[in-house]
């Protein structure tokens, strides 16, 4: 197991390098850089631009520099922990997304947990009841969930707030809150505000989630051990949970590698609709304004994330699944 | 039926009052005209039509009939684990502890009543055929075996591994302590079967319900098993009901024998009437198409279900021409050897690797036109061998040779040495008829794809000829081409197994490769595929190598037969000479240990007892070696017979050590 998890720690070395070569370049692809985006923005307010504040700008940020040479100076400060600046804030990027960050953490905390707390007690009862009306019916609201747009969704909600109970729910706290210390008002204020995008995020993660429990449920409540367990004289709700439940788990712990980056993206789309201060509105600026050094690396925290999540998972699944333990580095 | 069974029953009373078992006087189970349907979308399916019979206290009945004779629901119907879909529509179960118990209508109890669930494994217990899947992976033997206890009885926590270790010790693990926290991974088939037995009795169960409970071990570890249920059953005093297909064993265990077909009781009472006077057409048909070592040798099987079949015309040109090469030799299997790596993890840094020797030094030669047979327990390299013949797997050493042509013009193949375009072009040769009818065939494919893809592959003839040709070999394996747009579901176990034969022939092969094609059959579709094979090498002159692990069925098919032993030939001998003249002691062994379908020829429990507990090499001299293995060769007893022993060892003293 040491031995395991040492060589899955040195192999996320060159799957980390491989997917900083992927991320940069793509940041690169479209035409142009900051400096024109920026000068393009100047000229269409109106505003005269000097070719020489350009040419500074351009020396300033490095950009004049060659592709190649640009790539390793970013890749080698994000490894000492420098992750750039990024041009539009005018601040480091870690500053930038430093302060948004906690509130993204919150907002995607609450989801996830939202979706498991509505997703196990249904999904297990889909699976226990298979065929049933009830089966039926919560697969026919699990499949809406899953076919709804969660912006369409939020765009819905946020009309229906506004015209029937007259309340405006974008952002993820009232407007005198904002930049303000935590008070308890402050609080109780984002929890308010928190509701509804839970919701909406949620939706359609519940649904696929129900779908899934429900699958591997099935499938384990028809093998043999199921009997067994009957047989012995197990209290049928103990018989499901010890055995079938506990099997149909592998699936949601090989999950969570995924959720780690999920809990800092924040839902890039609904939150631009909601105009939530999460993190998500921030990279889609980025990368429409290539603001290339907050864009890349935050790219860059999610990959990490991404494979620091699925090492984690595969670890717990050793720890939880002997097969999975006892069959490493048997060879054929 | 009703008649039946109460003669029966006034049998059985006779013969208990005389019986060993004076203490268990009354019936523990009675099940009075019991009724149970399927629902099958939405239409009730009847699968069982008023059964009637007891179960004696401490005795054994055996429940034989043929799958979907409705054995295992009515089982489940008893325990309460029927599935969702099936349900009691009339009669009772009335079960009886003790004489003077009132009994009790578990027919009319719910199964998830509390009264139910507390009989469940602790008065009434199961074990299943399928040890492999029917232990949690996730938990431990020691927690799987100790939740019983803790349901059911009211004892310590710290009493409980004592008493699982207990248990464990006694139904034959090697190392109890150990095993308690192991994982049903870390098993071997017969360990694991040992473990659900120790489950089933932990609480000292009045009935233990044993569904077809050695079907899925090879012969010496299905008469361990069975030695060992019945010393528990005398230990424990509990009554059994063993659910089987195989005559042999209900010989062996039975005091009484109940037989169903399609949801009806055709027959019930003691043994010896059953076997010696059987009434219904069903049980004589029955015990005529199970092949056993006491049959002449050149007895033919009676099918429950023949077939007929034919030879297409496009195939008789190439039949005569092979027939004239009968007897010179086809493969020649010299010094075959294969090892596998395992790496037992042991510790934090990895551990030390472990060789394997699948099949060690394997010689023998395959002749035109016979079959040669090959028999062995499980995990001796019987699959293995094969495997290397066909090129499935790479050799670690040795040769095969295939030879062609005869006299001068005669030219070999070295098949080990083919490379990858000489292995395809060779695949026309070499078919294998493989164990699983189930998965061996694509559930996504038709039956005409199944038998199309061969001819694809090496392009024979344009799309038209193969779809003539494939409709062909329907007829030849008695299946009529109208069924060639089908789905293999749709199919039967036996029917599928003669696609999975015509799909071998697809490819006009000269040697078809056999791994134990029946036994995953029902006895009654067995005789009916084994005739069937029989017929076809005689009629297209094939040559094949057949394996399994029961004799019987080796001995009706095979012309020759090799005993494999730990990835050695320890035997090899014409069919007549192994089994009338067996010398080594491992084949003899393998002989003690096979159940007769008859009741002159028991199973020697003792023996069997005494044998497990001496595992391994103990063999007299001179069978056993003396350093390591180097020292042993296979020595000509007579011209078709040939023993592994210390090299240089003299016939006469061989055949008389023995």
């Amino acid at each position: 197991m040491f031995r395991y998890i040492i060589t899955r720690i040195g192999a996320m070395i060159p799957t980390l390098l491989l997917a900083s070569i992927v991320i940069f370049t793509i940041i690169q692809l479209p035409p142009g850089d900051y400096v024109e985006t920026y000068i393009g923005e100047l000229i269409a307010s109106g505003e005269s631009v000097d070719l020489e504040r350009a040419q500074y700008l351009r020396e300033e940020y490095g950009l004049d520099k060659p592709m190649i040479q640009r790539y390793l100076l970013w890749i080698g400060n994000f490894v000492t922990g420098d992750f750039g600046y990024s041009f539009e804030y005018q601040r480091p990027v870690s500053e930038v997304v430093g302060n948004r960050l906690w509130l993204t953490i919150m907002v995607s905390m609450a989801t996830i947990i939202l979706t498991w707390v509505i997703a196990f007690p249904i999904g297990i009862y889909s699976a226990t009841h298979q065929y049933s009306w009830g089966d039926y019916g919560l697969t026919f609201f699990g499949l809406l969930g899953l076919a709804t747009p969660n912006f369409l969704l939020a765009l819905v909600m946020m009309y229906f707030a506004q015209t029937l109970f007259g309340v405006s729910i974008g952002g993820l706290m009232d407007a005198e809150y904002i930049d303000q210390p935590m008070s308890w008002g402050k609080f109780k204020s984002i929890l308010e505000h928190l509701i509804v995008p839970t919701i909406v995020i949620g939706t359609s993660g519940t649904a696929a989630m129900i779908r899934r429990i429900r699958a591997n449920l099935l499938d384990e409540l028809q093998k043999q051990y199921v009997v067994t367990a009957r047989a012995k004289g197990v209290p049928p709700f103990k018989a499901l949970v010890k055995y079938p439940l506990r099997m149909s788990l592998n699936f949601f712990v090989a999950d969570i590698g995924s959720l780690l980056p999920t809990i800092i993206s924040g839902a890039e789309i609904v939150a631009i609709v909601l105009s939530l201060q999460t993190t998500g509105p921030l990279l889609i600026a980025a990368l429409q304004s290539q603001d290339m050094y907050l864009a890349g690396s935050f790219l860059m925290f999610l990959a990490t994330l991404t494979v620091i999540g699925v090492l984690v998972s595969d670890i717990a699944l050793g720890f939880l699944d002997p097969r999975i333990r006892l069959a490493g580095g048997a060879e054929r | 039926m009703a008649q039946a069974s109460a003669s029966a029953n006034k049998t059985n009373e006779g013969e208990q009052q005389g019986g060993v078992s004076r203490d268990y006087s009354h019936d523990i189970i009675r099940v009075d005209d019991l009724h149970l349907a399927i629902d099958l979308k939405g239409a009730d399916i009847e699968v069982i039509r008023g059964a009637s019979f007891r179960i004696p206290a401490g005795k054994t009945v055996a429940l034989v009939g043929e799958s979907g004779s409705g054995k295992s629901i009515l089982s489940q119907a008893i325990l309460g684990i029927l599935p969702n879909v099936a349900r009691i529509t009339a009669g009772n179960i009335w079960y009886r502890e003790n004489a003077s118990d009132q009994p009790l209508d578990l027919a009319g109890l719910k199964d998830d009543s509390a009264e139910r669930i507390a009989l469940r494994g602790g008065k009434i217990s199961i074990i299943f055929q399928e040890p492999m899947t029917s232990l949690s992976p996730l938990h431990t033997i020691g927690n799987q075996i100790g939740e019983a206890l803790e349901l059911h009885r009211d004892i310590a926590r710290n009493e409980v591994q004592t008493t699982v270790v207990q248990m464990l010790d006694l139904v034959g693990f090697p190392n109890p302590e150990a095993a308690w926290s192991m994982y049903p991974m870390e098993l071997s088939g017969g360990l694991r079967q040992r473990a659900m037995i120790a489950m089933a009795l932990i609480c000292h169960p009045a009935l233990l319900i044993a569904d077809e409970p050695t079907t899925a071990l090879d012969v010496s570890m299905q008469a361990k098993i069975l030695s060992l249920l019945k010393e528990l059953q005398l230990k424990l005093g509990m009554a059994v009901l063993l659910i089987t297909h195989d005559l042999g064993v209900v010989a062996n265990m039975a005091d009484e024998v109940v037989v169903m077909y399609h949801g009806q009781i055709m027959e019930a009472g003691p043994r010896e009437a059953i076997f010696k006077n059987p009434q219904h057409q069903y049980l004589k048909a029955l015990l005529h198409a199970v092949p056993d070592l006491s049959m002449g040798y050149d007895e033919k099987l009676q099918s429950l279900r023949d077939i007929d079949h034919e030879i297409p015309a496009s195939m008789i040109g190439e039949i005569t021409e092979r027939k004239t090469h009968v007897d010179e030799v086809l493969l020649k299997v010299r010094g075959l050897r294969k090892e596998f790596t395992t790496k037992k993890s042991t510790g934090w840094f990895g551990g030390t690797a472990n060789v394997l020797k699948a099949v060690d030094d394997v010689t023998f030669d395959v002749r035109r036109g016979e079959c040669f047979g090959l028999v062995g327990e499980s995990g001796c390299g019987k699959t293995t061998t094969l495997k290397l013949i066909v090129r499935a797997l790479s050799a670690s050493g040795g040769s095969v040779e295939w030879l062609e042509g005869d006299g001068d013009d005669q030219s070999s193949i070295d098949l080990l040495g083919l490379n990858n375009a000489g292995v395809k072009a060779f695949r026309r040769k070499i078919q294998m008829v493989f164990q699983d009818p189930f998965s061996s065939l694509s559930p996504r494919s038709t039956v005409l794809n199944i038998l199309k893809e061969p001819m694809e592959v090496h392009s024979m003839g344009s799309k038209k000829e193969q779809a003539a040709y494939a409709a062909e070999l329907m007829r030849l394996v008695g299946l009529q081409p109208t069924f060639l747009g089908r789905y293999p579901h749709s199919f039967s176990g036996g029917q599928r197994q003669r696609i999975g034969i015509a799909r071998a022939l697809a490819l006009r092969p000269e040697l078809l490769v056999c791994d134990e094609p029946v036994s995953a059959l029902d006895v009654s579709v067995q005789a009916q595929v084994l005739n069937l094979l029989k017929q076809l090498q005689e009629e297209l002159g094939l040559t094949y190598i057949f394996i399994s692990h029961n004799l019987a069925v080796v001995r009706y098919i095979a012309d020759r037969i090799g005993v494999m032993f730990k990835g050695q030939l320890v035997e090899m001998a014409n069919r007549e000479e192994l089994f009338e003249n067996p010398i080594h002691p491992y084949t003899k062994a393998l002989l003690d240990v096979v159940p007769h379908a008859d009741l002159d020829h028991p199973l020697d429990f003792d023996r069997i007892n005494r044998d497990m507990a001496a595992e391994g090499r103990d063999w007299s001299f001179p069978f056993s070696s003396q350093t390591d293995g180097s020292d042993m060769e296979m020595i000509t007893i007579s011209e078709n017979h040939q023993v592994r022993a210390i090299i240089g060892s003299d016939p006469a003293t061989i055949s008389k050590a023995s």
